[in-house]
């Protein structure tokens, strides 16, 4: 198939139409885009639960330093009682000091609050008799091999720490050492793990040390040991009381050394996660322990922080890529159904056109064979009816000789009106032969042949010079004529015909309009669509003859080389019918076609 | 002896125009008729037959038409050199210059009017076979190299 103009820009349109790899640019980029996006809201994300992680861990440990530190506080207003009294506190003063404290209320997870005394093994007795005093009951244990004995003399509340009263730190290494460490460096020490006698569920637990002196307020100014203010901690009271669990989505595992302290990493924890998301392990130095730190976060830290802005980030961008594939495919099939209702109407309409086309053509052919076999026997009528005429004239009567002659008129106006159809059905048949007509010559040879009609109207014809016109000579010849004898034919019997031929600049590139000009009758306006149609006359026979063809031929001839012809009247003046022309076109064509080209001469 | 004209038309109408015509010029052509161009042929070949000043041939015509009976004419060694012209309603110049291209003498449309075809045959006759006119009796070779048209 050629390429046609029609098929290039069908196949411009099939291209923009069809998906191809720039749709599929857009989406992949796009789907880049949203996995991107995603990614980095994700990253974002996990960077800030990492941050909160990390905040929570360091709450967790300023907690457990700050109570420890409120703890100690307390520990030394024990000491300082003491050394504000200047001489053994009594059990008395003891219980009221600790009640003023409120220890339960003010300082949740301290299991009581204690005095120890430095006893010598030698000054026993006398401790015990002097403890006796109140406390019948009060004996030191358990038995041991040291000679300096640290027998826990007050604990209160004591109803608790029963099994603690008398209680001889030095029984056991890891209480002695501790003790042995606050007398020695006159600070406040811990134990390392141990299990109060006092708690039941033996859960690990510390001492808490803090020393003070006989006559000086530390080691540094000589002063001998006097004893130590203590305190026991189960770890776990501890815990609760300064880990609040709300609030809290990180899970706590103390050690000291080998020995769990406290443990929250526990199936049994109702938070427990046993697969973090996070994990740290922190070290904290308290009063002379090494204390591990193991935080994990939990379960409720995943929901707490866990953020939909991925997800929805994700969700949404997928949904734009996939309306944006949905709009592509939209775009494409619409366009894929506009190019096939083109083409139903296409071929609907090239149907039509052809069967148009055969009608046309049957029509032109009848119109052919009609007039061209009506020719014959109509010659026939017309030769006798003038033979008739001419030898029988005399021997008729008047009657007679009026019908010969309305026989002889009729043949002969049917026979014009056969030529004439003849030539408007060839007009269309004829196979044209382009090329450039010398539009002077034609005139000329035009008024040569209509010079009898131009004597008898008595016509002045006025020419200028005309343009070379592009065409079938012998169809524009026959154009110039049907225009020339009408012009002469309609004249105005009141004055003097003038016919005036020229040419006019026309619209267009390469176009030129001939002017025919008459002075005669004039067409009406009301007529204007009836003075190119078939077989159209606006007068009588007996005004002016003619087929009603001659205008009618000119219109096709002239439509036929893509001309355009009109008129412009007068009635009572004249009639100025201008054909519009091609004229040769410029280039090659003329090279091959060699003619005389007048040079353009303004009228 | 008066000039022979062979007229080869199938329409009675044709004929008898033909024959008024040669009767109102009044030269005394003889008129010779044949339907078609087999007879034609068949007369022109005929020994005991006169051959024809000038053949007047329609084109349209049953069995053999005038541009075939043209062509048979022209091949003829004996015919060759006759006078042809071919005679038809057509006017139109391909036509013409179709029976020219054949080998033609000349082409007459014939005319509308009865008086219009008096007129053609007197012309006729005036060229081909009046005095003066190019007459069979004088054809020689010069018929051969004859330009179609009128002189």
């Amino acid at each position: 198939m050629p390429e046609t103009p029609s098929l290039l820009s069908r196949r411009r349109l099939e291209r923009a139409g069809s998906l191809h790899w720039l749709h599929a640019v857009v989406v992949g980029l796009s789907v880049l885009l949203t996995l991107g996006a995603w990614h980095v809201s994700r990253e974002q994300v996990e960077e800030r639960k990492r941050r909160q992680f990390e905040r929570e861990c360091e709450q967790v440990l300023g907690m457990v330093r700050e109570r420890m530190q409120k703890y100690e506080d307390a520990l030394w207003g024990g000491v300082a009682l003491i050394d504000t009294l200047g001489r053994d506190v009594r059990h008395g003063e003891w219980l009221r000091f600790t009640e003023t404290l409120d220890i339960e209320t003010k300082y949740p997870g301290i299991n009581g609050l204690g005095v120890i005394f430095r006893v010598e093994r030698g000054e026993l007795d006398a401790f015990l008799d002097g403890q006796r005093v109140g406390r019948p009951g009060f004996r030191v244990h358990p038995e041991h091999g040291e000679h300096t004995l640290y027998p826990i003399t007050f604990i209160e509340p004591v109803a608790d720490n029963q099994q603690a009263v008398g209680l001889d730190m030095a029984h056991e290494e890891n209480r002695h050492a501790a003790v042995r460490a606050a007398r020695d460096t006159g600070r406040a020490t811990i134990t390392g793990p141990i299990v109060l006698v006092q708690d039941e569920a033996r859960s690990p637990g510390f001492l808490f040390f803090v020393p003070f002196y006989g006559d000086a307020l530390d080691p540094t100014e000589g002063g001998a040991l006097r004893g130590v203010v203590y305190a026991p901690f189960v770890v776990r009271k501890l815990m609760e009381g300064v880990l609040h669990k709300e609030n809290r989505h990180v899970g706590v595992r103390i050690t000291d050394g080998d020995e769990v302290l406290y443990d929250e990493h526990l199936s049994e924890e109702p938070d427990h996660d046993p697969e973090p998301l996070h994990r740290t392990r922190q070290r904290l130095e308290l009063y002379g322990r090494s204390w591990e730190f193991d935080l994990r976060s939990t379960r409720s830290f995943r929901s707490a922080q866990g953020s939909a802005q991925p997800l929805t980030i994700l969700l949404s961008g997928l949904t734009i890529d996939a309306l944006l594939l949905w709009i592509f495919l939209g775009l494409s099939r619409a366009n894929r159904r506009a190019l096939q209702y083109a083409d139903d109407a296409n071929r609907e309409l090239t149907e039509k056109a052809a069967d148009l086309e055969r009608s046309n053509e049957d029509l032109a052919r009848f119109a052919y064979v009609a007039s061209h076999d009506l020719q014959e026997p109509l010659r026939m009528v017309g030769s006798f009816a003038e033979l008739l005429d001419e030898e029988y004239r005399a021997r008729l009567d008047e009657q007679g000789r009026r019908w010969l002659a309305f026989l002889v008129d009729g043949a002969h106006r049917m026979q014009a009106l056969v030529r004439d159809l003849l030539t408007y059905s060839r007009v269309g048949r004829h196979e044209y032969s382009f090329g450039p007509v010398d539009a002077d010559r034609l005139l000329h040879g035009v008024l040569g042949d209509l010079a009898g009609a131009v004597e008898e109207a008595g016509a002045v014809l006025r020419c200028e010079p005309l343009p070379t016109l592009w065409g079938d000579e012998a169809q524009l010849r026959l154009v110039l004529q049907n225009l020339v004898s009408n012009a002469l034919k309609f004249r105005d019997p009141g004055r003097r015909a003038v016919v005036q031929v020229r040419a006019v600049p026309a619209q267009g590139e390469g176009r030129v309009m001939l002017e025919v000009e008459d002075s005669g009758i004039g067409i009406e306006q009301r007529y204007a669509d009836r003075v190119f149609a078939i077989f159209q006359r606006l007068h009588t026979h007996d005004a002016y003859r003619g087929t009603g063809l001659g205008l009618a031929i000119a219109k096709k001839i002239v439509e036929d080389h893509g001309g355009s012809i009109s008129f412009r009247s007068e009635p009572g003046r004249g009639t100025t019918f201008r054909v519009e022309l091609r004229t040769p076109p410029r280039g090659p064509s003329l090279a091959r076609t060699r003619h005389r080209r007048p040079a353009r001469r303004s009228a | 002896m008066s000039p022979l004209l062979m007229l080869v038309e199938d329409g009675p109408g044709d004929v008898e125009l033909v024959r008024v015509a040669l009767r109102r010029t009044g030269r005394g052509t003889r008129l010779l008729v044949a339907r078609d161009g087999v007879e034609a042929l068949e007369r022109l070949r005929a020994d005991d037959e006169q051959l024809p000043d000038l053949l007047l041939v329609d084109v349209n015509l049953p069995r053999m038409g005038g541009h075939e009976l043209l062509a048979e004419v022209r091949r003829d060694p004996l015919l060759a050199r006759l006078p042809l012209v071919l005679f038809s309603t057509s006017s139109l110049e391909e036509d013409v210059l179709e029976a020219r291209r054949l080998g033609a003498d000349d082409y007459v449309t014939k005319p509308d009017g009865g008086r219009a075809l008096v007129q053609a045959v007197a012309e006729l006759e005036r060229v081909w076979l009046g005095p003066g006119g190019r007459a069979f009796s004088d054809r020689g070779p010069a018929a051969a190299g004859r330009a179609p048209g009128r002189p």
